[in-house]
């Protein structure tokens, strides 16, 4: 009888890490090996970027991101590659970005997928890119071997082109692709995929919409990043590891996952259609209706809920979210009706924008104030504005990807859209557009996405305070939920009165009661209201955007599949800080992971404050002030909850036909930055927030550049 | 019921001038609301046809008076009054709305000898 050995767990000095961060030095195409531990205290993601920017850009006056001293940093979290519920594939990318307005500021995207993960298994928490490669380049990582390769015959290629041939690189042995070598001894090759984050033309043109494409449908879009790879001359970067990620207290990580899938998990049996909450609701993220019912869930690592999907009919490519409904509307119109023809020409279309590299938000609104010109004869053959595309064919496939070349290829109109439709507009003569709000376009020259921030303010507050449209959907199902609800004429699943005290709950310490989601117009002002968005803005930088909880699944503030309709977030038993608390070997509460999203946020703030950003850069367009909100001609509702002033009763109420105060909101913004401890006339953090914070080398920089905040 | 010739049914079936275009309402979850354009009747059917993936919201009131401005057909626009004052809930006043708008492009289409598409 074989005697029972004693299975000894060892996390190791670093558990949830893998220890080494990679820099990448592209003007002289060496690299150097960061130890993580430095960073430990940052978190991951957003936060370890964040860090790492400020200690490795030489220059953070940098305006646009297209710069030889910008630094572009790729992190995981300790949660990348491992089991922790739908935080096991996100991926953060943060630096100075390009196309915002006035100032490209320091900014973030994240995609998803099996990239962070595979970088963990080769042995890296993150990449930081700094400098500018002399000719095109792309990087093999395998295991601890980082290798330069030129990357010129690879430049003009699309990203699908990109990875195949990246694939077939790496292929050696000329064994075929699926059997890969591995250097070193012991395990010599993997049927592993390699992982490969990439760029298209639109990234190598340098253009606003670049985005960082990996594999099929994961694109890094926001902040134009494609742009500054494509700047630094670096076209990809390919990971592929054999190694694992070490965890504090697997058990407590089982348990956890196991009891929340009991509580929150979806009986797919009989799922509920009408869940109200984040963690167990079901959907897809493919917009455009397709003919076909067969479809089988994809994944990022890690994922409870497989939001993607892999159709039989292949439409796409497997493309997913955004970009495969902004064209939708125009195919059918040119398709007269026809379903399965507008559904395939919206997603060969979205395939070829994730060809290309293209964030294809900002053609939602942006194509929409296109045909809007045409159509008054502004733009076409021989107008004021000229182009030779054919706004006839709008909705033809030929015309989606005659429009996306152009773009990405600074041709024809596309030389000026690419540095950003709201740029484009004002170069064109056409400010008025921008303010008036023909072209939705509220905060830093980004596309609105979906949510008016008149109405749901608590979006619009964020993305204002931060750099970019904050999409975070933490607030967001207390607008969807009641309103379907009640467009259905059934009564909400959750009642006002109910709902704003199950998450009032959750966001204390930081707010005192209900008060913080009456959004009321009397109200959206008031402490309770910038408190929640200071959680909002707190909650999002770590736990989501450096902890890397996916955003379509968590925060759970509310969940109709749990007793007395309590959402997992923050709970004792499942919440976030048990998951990270279980991987990393911390023992932080989840107040404690908010604390360092307000660290993070005050970095940024110097980071902001270096590039010459002052309070009054943060104020919306013109039409969001002086325009009731145009939604309501078209949409006939927007429900959110409001207390009576008299009665003191909760009601969900339309929060339609209105506008934001200028006078107001600037005098919130004093109180906003007051609680951050930001200096109120100018926005910069003060010595003695700094210092609180432990950021005392950011006070001495602040105060060398003359930018360092007065006490208020 | 009321015949309608081809001519009569072609002029409903028109597209419409860019400016007298009507806006609605796409809800998509997460995505969020977005707008269309609607430039003819057809164009009008297809778009608020009930799917799983969106729901199209609009204000009845702007479709009435698009429908007897713009389109000039006062009798779906009388229709659609009708719905208006039903006193049911909003998705059941739209799939009324849908039906309607559905039959009557049919009509119309059938008059005008236009071929049907294909549905998904």
């Amino acid at each position: 009888m074989a005697s029972k050995k004693k299975v000894i767990h060892d996390p190791g000095a670093l558990p949830g890490y893998a220890g080494k961060i990679l820099h990448l030095k592209l003007s002289d195409l060496s690299y150097e090996v960061i130890p993580t531990e430095k960073y430990r205290k940052w978190g991951g993601g957003n936060g370890l970027g964040t860090a790492l920017f400020w200690d490795y850009c030489e220059d953070k006056t940098l305006q646009d991101g297209r710069h030889e001293k910008n630094v572009c940093v790729v992190a995981s979290s300790p949660f990348c590659g491992t089991s922790v519920p739908s935080a096991g594939g996100r991926c953060e990318v943060t630096g100075i970005g390009y196309g915002q307005i006035p100032v490209s500021w320091y900014t973030r995207s994240n995609f998803g997928g099996r990239y962070s993960a595979m970088m963990k298994y080769a042995g890296w928490d993150a990449v930081v890119i700094s400098g500018k490669a002399p000719e095109p380049v792309w990087v093999e990582v395998t295991n601890a071997t980082v290798t330069y390769h030129k990357a010129k015959a690879l430049w003009g290629k699309g990203t699908r082109e990109t990875q195949l041939a990246i694939f077939s690189a790496l292929d050696r042995e000329n064994k075929g692709w699926g059997w890969e070598p591995l250097p070193g001894k012991g395990v010599e090759y993997s049927t592993q995929k390699p992982a490969i984050l990439c760029i298209g033309p639109a990234g190598e043109n340098q253009t606003q919409l670049g985005s960082l494409v990996h594999d099929s449908g994961n694109g890094a879009g926001q902040g134009g990043f494609g742009a500054v790879w494509g700047f630094k001359n670096l076209k990809a970067v390919s990971f592929m590891g054999s190694g694992s990620i070490k965890i504090a207290d697997p058990m407590g990580l089982v348990d956890a996952r196991f009891l929340q899938k009991e509580i929150y998990g979806v009986n797919m049996e009989e799922p509920d259609i009408h869940q109200w909450g984040m963690l167990g609701r079901v959907f897809t993220s493919t917009f455009v209706g397709l003919p076909s019912n067969n479809r089988r869930a994809q994944a990022c690592v890690g994922c409870v809920m497989g939001c993607r999907s892999r159709y039989d009919i292949g439409y796409g490519n497997e493309v997913s979210c955004q970009e495969t409904s902004w064209y939708g509307h125009y195919a059918g119109k040119y398709a007269k009706g026809d379903e399965i023809e507008m559904a395939k020409v919206t997603m060969q279309v979205a395939d070829y924008c994730n060809d290309l590299g293209l964030n294809s938000y900002p053609f939602e609104h942006g194509l929409d104030w296109l045909e809007g010109l045409w159509h008054k004869g502004i733009l076409g053959p021989g107008k004021q504005i000229e182009t030779k595309l054919n706004f006839n064919e709008i909705g033809s496939l030929e015309f989606g990807k005659a429009l996306l070349k152009v773009v990405a290829h600074r041709e024809d109109i596309g030389k000026d859209l690419a540095d950003g439709f709201v740029q484009t507009a004002h170069k064109w003569g056409r400010k008025q557009d921008h303010d008036d709000g023909t072209l939705l376009f509220p905060y830093w020259g980004m596309p609105e996405h979906g949510y008016d921030p008149r109405a749901e303010v608590e979006w619009g507050f964020a993305s204002i305070m931060t750099d970019r449209d904050i999409n975070s959907h933490e607030f967001n199902p207390l607008f969807w939920k009641p309103t379907v609800a009640i467009a259905f004429g059934m009564r909400p699943r959750i009642s006002a009165e109910e709902i704003v005290h199950l998450i009032a709950e959750k966001l204390k310490p930081y707010v005192k009661g209900p008060e913080c989601l009456d959004f009321s117009t009397n109200n959206i002002y008031s402490d309770e209201v910038l408190n929640m968005t200071r959680w909002y803005i707190h909650y999002s930088r770590f736990w989501k955007n450096s902890a890397l909880f996916c955003d379509l699944r968590w925060a759970d503030l509310f969940d109709t599949n749990a007793p007395g309709n309590v959402g997992a977030t923050g709970d004792s038993r499942l919440g976030e800080q048990v998951f990270w608390n279980a991987v990393t070997g911390e023992n932080i509460s989840f107040v404690d992971g908010l604390s360092k999203g307000h660290r993070i946020y005050v970095l940024q703030s110097a980071i902001w404050a270096l590039q010459g950003r002052h309070r009054d850069h943060a104020k919306f367009a013109d039409y969001i002030y002086e325009k009731k909100n145009e939604e309501g001609e078209f949409f006939p509702f927007y429900f959110w909850p409001c207390k009576n002033e008299k009665t003191g009763k909760w009601a969900y109420e339309d929060v339609l036909h209105r506008h934001l105060d200028r006078e107001k909101f600037e005098e919130w913004k004093d109180r906003f930055y007051k609680a951050e401890g930001l200096d109120p006339k100018t926005g910069w953090p003060t010595q003695k927030t700094l210092e609180e914070l432990g950021l005392e080398d950011v006070a001495k920089e602040l105060d060398a550049h003359g930018k360092l905040g007065k006490e208020a | 019921m009321q015949t309608i010739d081809q001519t009569e049914a072609r002029h409903l079936l028109r597209e419409v001038p860019y400016a007298e275009w009507l806006q609605i309402g796409r809800m998509m979850i997460p995505k969020g609301i977005h707008q269309a354009r609607i430039s003819s009747l057809s164009e009008l059917e297809w778009t608020i046809r009930p799917t799983a993936k969106t729901l199209v919201l609009m204000r009845f009131d702007n479709l009435e008076q698009w429908l007897r401005e713009a389109v000039g057909d006062h009798t779906l626009a009388e229709t659609v009054l009708a719905i208006r004052s039903r006193d049911v809930p909003y998705v059941e006043q739209s799939q009324a709305v849908y039906d309607a708008v559905a039959e009557r492009v049919a009509a119309l289409k059938e008059a005008a000898g236009e071929e049907e598409v294909r549905h998904a």
